[in-house]
C-alpha cells in the first residue's frame, strides 16, 4: 500500500502536467465574416426540355485526371441500398452514382439543370402535365451488360408501390393511383400482377408514358427519385435488393461491410458518351463507416498519409471546430461551404398554444443569434424569416411587419409588452429539446431568452434516438421544439402541403406545428393545379406570408453546410441535395 | 487442535480487541496514558500526505458549503449567460475572445465556450452537485451494507445463503446500462408531461439507483468479517457468559469493524464522485443548467484544442479531490490498524 502511493501521485502529477502543458492557448478570433461566401439564394434550377444538355459525355472538370482511389469518411453505414426505399442524404447521393433514373440534375458552376439520365430530355408532355412521355437513349446498359429497356422502368416504378418499399419517396405512386392510400389502388407486381396501361404504357423498348387523372408539373423532378431506376422483373429479388441494388451508373460495388465498409468500383459497362452529368475519374471509392464528425475534421484537416485521399460526404466540420479551421488560410482551403435546400424551424404546437399573441411574443422574443451560436455562429447558416427555403423556385423576401421585422438577437421588451397585454404574462412554455450537448446548450439560451420576456419555461430533454418519433406524435405534451424540412425538389410542392395542410396531421407525419387553417388548405389545393411552375413558385411565396401572419412556428435559420477534402483531393463540390458531388472528385497526384 | 495455537489465538484476538476498540484496557500502562484513538490521531497527524489530502478534501468540502458566499463575493453566479449578454467576451462561433478560454481580472477561469458563462461558479457550484450526491450515496449505500453484512455474517445458514443470492443477482445486472434504461422512466414517473423535471427529483432519482447497486460492496466485505469474527473465542465468551445477541453485534463485533468500514467509505466517495460523473457524461445524470463536473469534462473534450482551459479546470479538480480522497483514505487506515501494512 505504502508502495502504490508515490506511483499515484507522480502519475496525477504527470497528468496535471501534460493538461497544464496542454493549457496555454490563443484567444478566439471572429471567422465567420467573409463577404465573399456564398449567400442563400433563390435557385437558378432549370429544365432541360430540348435534350440538348442531356446529351453526353459530361463536361470534363479542369485539371481533371484519372486514376487512384478515393475514401470517404462517413458516420454511419446507408440505411438502405434500394432505390426505392431510400429517402435520406447522403445515401442517395450515393445510389444516384450506381444507379441512373430517367432524369437527373446536371451542376455547371452554379447552373442546375434538370436533364434525361437514362431519357434523352428531361420529359415530354404535350397536354398541360397530365401526360409525360420519354424516350429511353441509345447505348444503355446494366452494369452486367444487359441493356436497359423501357419496360424495367415500368416495372421499377410498378414495384415501388408495393408495401414492401413503403419507405420510399410517395410522390409518383400517389399522383399515379390518385390517392395518399395508392398501395389499396394498385398493391404492386407481387400481387396485383402488371401496372395498368392507362396509367403506365411501354412502346417498344426506348418510350416510356406516365398518366394521370390531373396535370402533374412536378413530375420531370420526381422522376429524379429512386423509384424510376430500372429493375428487370427476372432480376427482383425483392427484400435482398436493399443489400444489393441493381447498378448501371459508373460504379459499382465492389465490395460490402456492413457498418463497416463500402468499396465502389468503376463499371465498365457505363458508356460516358450516354451520361451528361456524371464522370469516372478515380479507379474505386472505399467509403468508410464510424468516423465522429470531430474525427473527419482533425484526420482531413491534418491529411497524413492516406487521409490525403479522403473526403467528407455529408458532415465534416464539427460545432467547436470551426474557429480553428476558418481562420486557418490552409485548411481553408480544404473546405467547401453553400446553403442547403433545408429550413430550421422552432415549430409551435397551435394545438396546445392557441393563441395568436402567445406565438407572436415566441417569435418576438425567440434569440436567434444567441441560439444559432451554439451551433457555430454564422457556418450554421443565416437567419430566416420564411418558412420555405430561398433554394426553392419562386422564393422571394417579403415583408410582414411584426413577424419578419423581428429582432435577431430576440426583443424581450416587445414580448413581454404583448404577453402582458393578452394577459398572458407567465405562460408555460414546455420546450422540447434533443439531449445531445449542442442542443442542450440552444435550449437554455432559447429559454434564457423567452424567460427574460417574461415566459415561464419547462425545458424537457429527450433523448437523442427517439427524438423525431417522439415529436412526431400529436400527444407529444409540447408546446415548442425543433423542426427541419428539406425539399425534394427545389419547389414548393414538397413543403408547404407535407407542412402546413392540416388535413395532414397525424402521427408520424412532418407538420409537427399541427397547423390547421381551411383557408390555407383550399389555397394548396388551387395551387398543386397551376401548371407553370414559376406562377406556382411565386403563389407558395404568397401562401408563405399568408400561413406566417398565423405564425405557427419560428423561423430559425436557412442552414449551410461545409465540407472538407484532404490535400490530394480535386473537383469538390457540391450536388443538388448538398452533399459532396462525388462524380467530379479525382486525386490531384 | 493443539494447546499452543489456542493460546495464540487467545492473545491475537485479545490484542485485536484492546487496539480497535475506544475503551481504554488499562492492562499494560504506557508511559503516558494515551486512547487508541489518541494513538490514531498521533500516528495521522505524523503522515504528511495523510493531514495535505486532508487539508485538500476539507478545503472542497469548504467551497461546497461556501458556494452562495464565494458568488456574492465574487460577484458571478453559475447560470447568467455572460458572453450572449454583453458582446465582445465571444466570438462569432463561440470561442472566447481573450486567450487561454477568456481568463482575465473578472472571469478569474475564464469562460464558457458558446454560452459564456462563467467556469469557476460553474466549478464551485459542481462541487455541490458532486459531493452531495455522493455523499448522500456513500451514507445510504453504507448503513445498508453494514446492517445486510453483519445479518448475513452473524445469523448464517439459510439468511447467509438468501442475502448471498440477492447480492450475486445485483451483481449480475450491467448497473450502467440500467441507470440509462431505468432514470428517464423513473422520472416519467413521477414527473406530469410537458412539466421540467426539478433537480432535486433528478438528484433523488440519481441517488436511488446507485444506492440499490451500492451497497453489495460493503455488505460482502463485512459478511467475510463477521464471519471470521464470530468464530473468534472473545466472542465465544461473550456467548458463555450471557451476552444478548445485540450486545454481541454492538459492542463486541461492531468495533472491530470500524476499520473495515472506514476503508469502503473512503473508497467509496470518489468512486460514487466518479460515477456520478460518467453518468452526467452520458446524459442520464444531472442535465443542464445544474453545473456539473461530469458534464463540463464531457463538454471540454470537444473544445481541447480550441479552449483547453475549459477541459482542464474541471479535469484537475476532480483528479485531484479524488486522489486526495483516496490518499486520505489509505492514512486513515494506516493511523487506525497500522499492523495492517508495516
Amino acid at each position: 500500500m505504502l508502495k502504490r502511493k508515490p506511483i499515484l501521485v507522480a502519475s496525477a502529477f504527470a497528468t496535471s502536467a501534460v493538461l497544464i502543458a496542454s493549457g496555454c492557448s490563443a484567444g478566439g478570433q471572429n471567422a465567420g465574416s467573409d463577404p465573399n461566401r456564398a449567400q442563400a439564394e433563390v435557385a437558378k434550377v432549370s429544365i432541360d426540355k430540348d435534350g440538348s444538355l442531356s446529351k453526353g459525355p459530361a463536361p470534363e472538370i479542369k485539371d481533371s485526371r484519372k486514376g487512384g482511389n478515393v475514401n470517404i469518411l462517413w458516420r454511419q453505414d446507408l440505411a438502405h441500398y434500394d432505390p426505392a426505399v431510400s429517402q435520406s442524404s447522403p445515401d442517395n447521393t450515393v445510389l444516384e452514382m450506381i444507379s441512373r433514373r430517367l432524369t437527373h440534375y446536371r451542376i455547371e458552376g452554379d447552373k442546375t439543370t434538370l436533364v434525361g439520365d437514362l431519357a434523352t430530355n428531361a420529359g415530354e408532355s404535350t397536354d398541360g402535365g397530365k401526360t409525360w412521355k420519354y424516350t429511353l437513349k441509345d447505348g444503355i446498359k446494366y452494369s452486367d451488360g444487359t441493356p436497359i429497356v423501357a419496360k424495367d422502368v415500368k416495372y421499377a416504378v410498378a414495384r415501388s408501390f408495393s408495401t414492401l418499399y413503403a419507405r420510399g419517396f410517395p410522390y409518383i405512386q400517389t399522383w399515379l393511383a390518385d390517392s395518399e392510400n395508392f398501395a389499396k389502388v394498385y398493391p404492386g407486381p407481387y400481387e396485383g400482377g402488371e401496372l395498368s396501361n392507362d396509367k403506365v404504357e411501354v412502346q417498344g423498348d426506348k418510350t416510356i408514358i406516365f398518366k394521370f387523372s390531373q396535370p402533374r408539373p412536378d413530375f420531370p423532378f420526381a422522376a429524379a427519385l429512386g423509384a424510376t431506376a430500372p429493375v428487370p422483373q427476372a432480376k427482383d429479388t425483392k427484400e435482398a435488393m436493399d443489400q444489393a441494388p441493381i447498378t448501371s451508373g459508373p460504379y459499382k460495388i465492389g465490395s460490402h461491410e456492413p457498418d463497416k465498409s463500402l468499396k465502389l468500383v468503376r463499371n465498365e459497362n457505363w458508356d460516358p458518351s450516354t451520361d451528361s452529368i456524371r464522370h469516372q475519374y478515380v479507379d474505386s471509392f472505399t467509403f468508410q463507416f464510424g468516423p465522429q464528425v470531430g474525427e473527419v475534421t482533425d484526420r482531413l484537416a491534418a491529411s497524413a498519409g492516406d487521409d490525403k485521399n479522403s473526403a467528407s460526404i455529408y458532415q465534416a466540420v464539427a460545432p467547436e471546430r470551426f474557429e480553428q479551421v476558418m481562420n486557418d488560410p490552409k485548411i481553408k482551403q480544404q473546405i467547401i461551404d453553400k446553403p442547403t435546400a433545408q429550413v430550421d424551424l422552432y415549430a409551435i404546437n397551435t394545438t396546445r398554444v392557441t393563441d395568436l399573441n402567445v406565438r407572436k411574443a415566441l417569435l418576438v422574443a425567440f434569440p436567434k443569434e444567441q441560439a444559432r451560436l451554439q451551433k457555430g455562429g454564422p457556418y450554421q447558416g443565416d437567419f430566416a424569416t420564411t418558412l420555405g427555403s430561398p433554394s426553392t423556385l419562386g422564393w422571394k423576401k417579403y415583408d410582414l411587419p411584426g413577424v419578419t421585422d423581428v429582432d435577431p438577437k430576440g426583443d424581450p421588451e416587445k414580448a413581454k409588452k404583448i404577453l402582458t397585454d393578452a394577459g398572458k404574462l407567465g405562460y408555460s412554455i414546455s420546450l422540447g429539446y434533443n439531449q445531445t450537448p449542442t442542443s442542450e446548450k440552444e435550449a437554455l439560451a432559447i429559454a434564457e431568452g423567452l424567460t427574460k420576456a417574461g415566459f415561464k419555461v419547462e425545458k424537457i430533454p429527450m433523448q437523442p434516438k427517439t427524438f423525431n418519433d417522439t415529436r412526431d406524435k400529436i400527444n407529444n405534451n409540447l408546446d415548442f421544439y425543433w423542426s427541419a424540412w428539406a425539399a425534394d425538389w427545389p419547389t414548393g410542392v414538397t413543403v408547404y402541403p407535407e407542412l402546413f395542410d392540416g388535413r395532414k396531421v397525424a402521427d408520424g407525419r412532418p407538420n409537427n406545428t399541427h397547423f390547421n387553417n381551411a383557408d390555407v388548405n383550399a389555397d394548396i389545393d388551387r395551387i398543386l393545379k397551376i401548371t407553370d411552375s414559376t406562377e406556382q413558385g411565386a403563389e407558395f411565396n404568397k401562401l408563405d406570408k399568408k400561413i406566417m401572419e398565423s405564425v405557427p412556428a419560428v423561423p430559425y435559420v436557412y442552414p449551410r453546410r461545409q465540407l472538407m477534402f484532404g490535400t490530394n483531393v480535386g473537383g469538390a463540390s457540391f450536388d443538388v441535395h448538398t452533399v459532396m458531388n462525388l462524380t467530379n472528385l479525382f486525386l490531384k497526384s | 487442535m493443539d494447546i499452543g495455537g489456542h493460546v495464540a489465538d487467545l492473545v491475537q484476538a485479545e490484542l485485536t480487541t484492546a487496539d480497535a476498540s475506544s475503551v481504554p484496557t488499562g492492562r499494560s500502562k504506557p508511559p503516558v496514558g494515551r486512547s487508541p484513538g489518541q494513538l490514531a490521531w498521533r500516528r495521522f497527524r505524523r503522515d504528511k500526505t495523510g493531514v495535505i489530502s486532508g487539508c485538500v478534501v476539507l478545503f472542497f468540502f469548504l467551497v461546497g458549503l461556501g458556494a452562495p458566499l464565494i458568488s456574492l463575493l465574487y460577484g458571478k453566479d453559475p447560470d447568467t449567460q455572460y458572453g450572449l449578454e454583453r458582446p465582445g467576451l465571444l466570438s462569432d462561433t463561440g470561442i472566447p475572445m481573450k486567450p487561454n478560454g477568456g481568463i482575465d481580472g473578472e472571469f478569474w477561469l475564464g469562460l464558457e465556450p458558446k454560452l459564456g458563462r462563467d467556469v469557476l461558479m460553474q466549478l464551485v457550484y459542481g462541487i455541490r452537485t458532486s459531493l452531495l450526491i455522493a455523499l448522500v450515496v456513500v451514507f445510504i449505500v453504507t448503513a445498508i451494507g453494514v446492517i445486510i453484512g453483519i445479518t448475513a455474517g452473524y445469523l448464517g445458514g439459510k439468511a447467509d445463503y438468501f442475502i448471498g443470492r440477492v447480492i450475486d443477482t445485483l451483481l449480475a445486472i450491467p448497473s450502467t446500462l440500467f441507470f440509462l434504461a431505468f432514470t428517464p422512466i423513473a422520472l416519467a414517473l413521477f414527473i406530469a408531461p410537458g412539466k421540467e423535471a426539478p433537480a432535486w427529483l433528478r438528484a433523488t432519482a440519481l441517488i436511488l439507483v446507485l444506492s440499490v447497486f451500492g451497497w453489495t460492496r460493503a455488505a460482502r466485505l463485512l459478511r467475510g468479517q463477521v464471519l471470521s469474527l464470530r468464530e473468534r473465542e472473545f466472542i465465544d465468551a461473550a456467548r458463555v457468559s450471557g451476552a444478548s445477541s445485540r450486545r454481541i453485534v454492538l459492542k463486541e463485533l461492531l468495533p472491530n469493524l470500524v476499520t473495515p468500514i472506514l476503508v469502503v467509505v473512503t473508497l467509496d466517495v470518489p468512486a460514487m464522485v466518479t460515477t456520478e460523473a460518467a453518468l452526467s457524461y452520458l446524459g442520464v445524470g444531472m442535465v443542464e443548467p445544474t453545473p456539473d463536473w461530469g458534464r463540463m469534462i464531457h463538454t471540454g473534450g470537444d473544445y481541447i484544442q480550441t479552449v483547453p482551459t475549459y477541459l482542464v479546470f474541471p479535469g484537475l479538480a476532480l483528479l485531484i479531490f479524488v486522489l486526495a480522497f483516496n490518499l486520505l483514505g489509505d492514512s486513515v487506515r494506516d493511523a487506525l490498524d497500522p499492523k495492517s501494512h508495516r
